[in-house]
């Protein structure tokens, strides 16, 4: 359609006789009485159809928040909850910023706790402090991170065959005190040979995950 | 045409008669009557039951009035090269984005708002289902009021006016059920302050895009031309895309991120409403150009 076309679009056959501007126009008339009822039924009929979805069940792109504070001054984090994972409702809104959240998978296998420290000299300490004294010496691992953070993460198996707890370090690093932690719990059956040494959910959470410095 | 806007504006061609919004021979008038008989009496009881004290209502209905005012500035303020709509259809556009489109958005919101949580979409609901229904149920005033008015010809600056106005009206009636929801005076005027300066009149200028390629469409159908309906796509899909990605889940937790994506929105609503307003302008004076009209005739001796 060329600019002419659009501007001069009013240029057409002479004037319609009068009579032809006040016939009534049923087409309008059903196009909106029609999309109006739709408008209305159909979500009602999907819900009606539609099962439920559990409401300790996290669903798609819920941003969990988190905070703490530091000299009078509340410091914030957040991520994206994983979805299809268990959450305890009784801990709030995902968007009412809290302490800690847990989120777990339906068969309890993998447990994510995850945490907002201010303060922090540096995420080495932060994750040596928070790892059990079998596993402070434990070498930490430098993880792919978005500008401006760092992550870092030790993981440990203290006790045979039961399992691998991961604790991974968020850190901000214009300022260098503050940090998410997130404590990764899981049992045998999940700890598997690939290369990539966080679960594909775990590692979209960390990906998400930002911290105000 | 060597004729001022300002002379043309003057001019009132011996056309028709202007349409009003008396139509009894129109079915869409009697639909709007009773959508609007139903809308009324609905309305004043959500509002008497959202009204939590006499200083809030009253706060509420201070901050509607300036906003009113804002809202109707802009629309005076729009070219008129043919001539001003009438009356009584900017008062069926406005009644129909105030009382009608502003309930069964309502009601249609609350229903999809439970179907996306069925489906584990709760932070999307809002994006989803607010630009469908709301835009939808806006565009749908917009072709009632130009089915009543095409007794006249209609061109673009119709659709971009009469759109305007179903969406300024529906912007209002919302702000104040946002502010009643303030538990006081302070609270009411927070509220009403924040939605009157954060985006202030989108639901208007969303609504005058999609109006503009509505009126275009049927414009071109109205003189026998071939309709080009396709154009009611992208007119209506851009201000629904921009409605939804401003309702969207933020992306950030930092405020500045989220606020610059919000200026951005609203640095591209305000182009597509002034590019929608030129399309009318010009839509109007390519009517003016006609042979056939009273129209040409007044614009020829005013040559």
């Amino acid at each position: 359609m060329t600019e002419t076309d659009l501007h001069l679009a009013e240029r057409g056959t002479a004037a319609p006789a009068s009579a032809a501007f006040k016939r009534p126009r049923w087409a309008a008339f059903w196009v909106i009485l029609v999309a109006t009822l739709l408008m209305l039924v159909v979500p009602i009929a999907a819900g009606a159809i539609l099962p439920s979805h559990p409401k300790n069940v996290v669903g798609v792109y819920e941003r969990a928040m988190l905070q703490t504070s530091i000299d009078d001054r509340e410091v914030i984090g957040g991520f994206i909850a994983p979805q299809g994972w268990q959450f305890d409702p009784d801990e709030g809104e995902f968007d009412e910023a809290a302490d800690e959240r847990t989120f777990s998978t339906l068969d309890h296998g993998v447990v994510v706790t995850a945490s907002m420290h201010a303060g922090v000299e540096s995420s080495k300490q932060l994750l040596q402090e928070s790892a059990p004294v079998g596993a402070a010496l434990v070498p930490l691992r430098s993880l792919e991170a978005a500008p401006l953070l760092e992550v870092n993460m030790l993981e440990y198996d203290l006790e045979a065959g039961a399992g691998v707890t991961q604790l991974i370090a968020v850190c901000e690093t214009l300022r260098n005190s503050t940090c998410m932690l997130f404590e990764v719990s899981m049992d045998a059956s999940r700890v598997g040979a690939d290369a990539d040494p966080l679960l594909p959910d775990i590692a979209a959470i960390v990906a998400s995950t930002e911290v105000q410095p | 045409m060597s004729v001022s806007e300002t002379e043309m504006t003057r001019v009132q061609p011996a056309q028709a008669a202007r349409p009003v919004v008396w139509q009894p021979r129109q079915p869409v008038f009697w639909l709007f009557v009773a959508l609007l008989a139903a809308a009324v009496p609905m309305l004043v009881v959500q509002i008497t039951i959202g009204s939590k004290n006499v200083q809030a209502l009253l706060s509420a209905v201070v901050l509607l009035a300036v906003q009113v005012t804002l809202l109707w500035l802009i629309v005076r303020a729009m070219p008129k090269l043919k001539k001003r709509q009438p009356g009584s259809l900017r008062l069926a556009a406005f009644l129909w984005g105030a009382l009608v489109a502003i309930l069964i958005a309502g009601s249609a919101n609350d229903a999809a708002f439970t179907v996306y949580g069925q489906l584990g979409l709760n932070s999307l609901a809002a994006s989803l289902s607010a630009p469908v229904n709301e835009d939808l149920v806006r565009i749908l005033g917009v072709l009632l009021v130009l089915t009543l008015a095409m007794r006249d010809r209609i061109t673009v600056m119709d659709g971009v006016v009469y759109g305007f106005i179903v969406g300024a009206g529906f912007e209002v009636t919302e702000n104040l059920f946002y502010a009643l929801r303030g538990d006081d005076f302070l609270g009411t005027v927070s509220v009403g302050l924040s939605r009157l300066f954060v985006g202030f009149g989108l639901h208007a200028l969303w609504t005058t895009v999609a109006g503009a390629g509505l009126a275009y469409c049927l414009s071109r159908w109205q003189r026998g031309l071939p309709g080009r309906w396709w154009v009611i796509a992208p007119t209506m899909l851009l201000p629904v895309l921009l409605h939804a990605a401003w309702d969207a889940p933020s992306f950030s937790i930092f405020t500045i991120l989220k606020l610059l994506l919000l200026l951005v929105l609203y640095a591209v609503t305000v182009t597509a409403f002034l590019l929608a307003v030129r399309w009318g302008r010009r839509s109007d004076a390519a009517l003016l150009s006609l042979p056939s009209t009273g129209v040409e005739s007044a614009a020829q001796r005013l040559d």
